[in-house]
């Protein structure tokens, strides 16, 4: 079965998207599955067209294009992304992630008519799915929409209820790491926070709890991983809060180096403001870290609060600084919620479940079903 | 009012626009809404470009597409009157050259009718995360290169 695969955003840039979308393409490749990408370029990635995993990969200049507001230019794209489609010949679309450049999917739409599987890693908002916008097109034009957790389905449900008969849960999941877990690290203890350094991820949250924690803790360290525009304004927060000293931004980590990223912390913190499903939780519950986060999005569905984390109430850094300080004060608590993390991620999280759920759905909507 | 003779001009300052394969797309470059028109609606803004009165339209319609009359001209009256909400074009002052008659070729074409899909979400899409700097510094293997 040939299959294009529409990414929103894709390697070797770092994220949940890009990381699930990559595996998902190698582990489908390997059962037989062919496919192309298409992606926007960006701006160290602008060569046109090179390989992931021996999967074409064409970036397109999809939002230069769009701001430039020249519709010659665009027709351009779309007469280009057309000719793709005639040529690949795909079976199925699977659009990974909401975003601009599906408008040229929907240009497209019509010069090579297949099955659109679209899937929503999260929702931003009650006014972002209304018919006259792009997003709320590609929900409503696909022929399947799967959401990452069961509460970005339920949001995606409230607000284009039309989309109930035919859209899923597929949870998202990582492959398991070959690294195995190292014990924590409890008396010299360590933050994780890891992701994009965007508002939503609330990391500006963990600062302010740290601030909180340093004088009971005067050996907690924090390490933030990750790149993005409020970098500059969390180094800032970090030094007006005197913590320069005991933080360390190391930048983007590449997906490789993670597990052992996540085996020199003890804590792995997502005090997240919004959030689909975390790839950063399912990555530090199978390295058995307990996470300490907000009972937001999918995260509620993947820590089990008391159990393999404790979770507490978004924009909460004192609740944050008070369940850091539990696990801090019982290393025997957080190794225990760690292992459960890591049973837990097995059983309900798996990898292979997750595979097998997009295989058996791009079987059934290429044979119509 | 707008009428069946009334003609149609792009609102050339703000709008623009390009119809190929059958398909319009639309810009409104004070705002940075998207639109396109597909099928039907491809055609009939085809037809506004062209000068066409919504009587013209109608009658061209007719020809090329197995639909009603009446349909028709409802449907071009709708169409226009959004066009017009959305600025997209303006009600043309003054006699226009008539439009060039284009040859039909039996049989009709099924008729869907037209539909303004608006994209009103594109300046806020762009807008969203943009890239930093940074991100030319990293990079993560292939899985199939060596090392």
């Amino acid at each position: 079965m040939r299959v294009l695969c529409w990414s929103e955003t894709f390697w070797p840039r770092i994220g949940g998207v890009e990381v699930l979308t990559a595996q998902l393409l190698q582990a489908l490749g390997a059962r037989g599955y062919e496919f192309v990408v298409v992606t926007p370029d960006t701006e160290w990635h602008t060569h046109g067209d090179d390989h992931y995993n021996g999967a074409p990969v064409h970036r397109f200049p999809f939002q230069s294009a769009l701001a430039s507001q020249q519709v010659e230019r665009l027709w351009q794209l779309r007469t280009q992304v057309a000719q793709l489609k005639r040529r690949f010949a795909p079976d199925l679309v699977h659009i990974n992630a909401l975003g601009s450049s599906a408008i040229f999917q929907h240009w497209t739409a019509e010069a090579w008519r297949v099955p659109c599987l679209l899937t929503v890693h999260s929702t931003c908002g009650d006014d972002n799915l209304q018919h006259d916008t792009l997003l709320g097109h590609t929900v409503r034009s696909a022929n399947w929409v799967t959401a990452v957790s069961s509460a970005v389905l339920a949001e995606l449900h409230r607000l284009v209820p039309e989309v109930r008969e035919r859209s899923s849960v597929i949870h998202n999941a990582v492959a398991m790491p070959a690294q195995s877990p190292a014990s924590l690290p409890i008396d010299t203890p360590r933050l994780l926070c890891l992701g994009r350094l965007v508002s939503e991820k609330g990391f500006d949250l963990a600062l302010t709890a740290l601030a909180a924690l340093r004088p009971r803790f005067p050996h907690l360290r924090m390490t933030i991983a990750g790149d993005g525009v409020d970098r500059g304004d969390l180094e800032e927060r970090a030094a007006r809060l005197k913590l320069l000293d005991i933080v360390e931004f190391v930048g983007w980590v590449a997906p490789e180096n993670v597990p052992a990223l996540i085996n020199s912390a003890t804590i792995v913190v997502i005090p997240s403001r919004r959030e689909g499903l975390p790839l950063a939780g399912l990555q530090a519950a199978l390295m058995a870290r307990p996470v300490v986060g907000t009972r937001v999005g999918g995260l509620a569905e993947l820590v089990a609060s008391e159990q393999t984390g404790l979770l507490v109430d978004t924009e909460d850094s004192a609740g944050l600084a008070e369940a850091i300080t539990r696990l801090l004060q019982c290393g025997k608590l957080a190794v225990q919620m760690g292992e459960a993390a890591r049973a837990r991620a097995e059983g309900c999280f798996g990898w292979q479940r997750c595979v097998d759920a997009y295989d058996a759905l791009y079987q059934q909507l290429v044979k119509g079903g | 009012m707008l009428g069946l003779h009334s003609r149609l001009r792009r609102n050339e300052e703000e709008v623009a626009a390009k119809v190929m394969d059958g398909e319009a797309i639309i810009i409104n470059l004070s705002n940075g809404c998207y639109y396109s028109m597909e099928r039907t609606g491809g055609a009939i803004w085809g037809m506004v470009e062209a000068g066409y009165s919504l009587d013209e339209m109608v009658e061209d319609l007719l020809r090329r597409y197995d639909v009603a009359r009446a349909q028709a001209q409802a449907d071009v009256q709708r169409l226009a009157a959004e066009l017009l909400q959305e600025g997209l074009v303006t009600v043309a002052d003054g006699k226009l050259p008539p439009p060039p008659q284009q040859a039909v070729t039996a049989p009709p074409l099924p008729y869907e009718p037209p539909i303004l899909n608006a994209y009103r979400d594109m300046a806020d899409l762009l807008a969203l995360d943009p890239p930093v700097p940074g991100f030319k510094d990293i990079g993560w293997k292939d899985p199939t290169e060596g090392g």
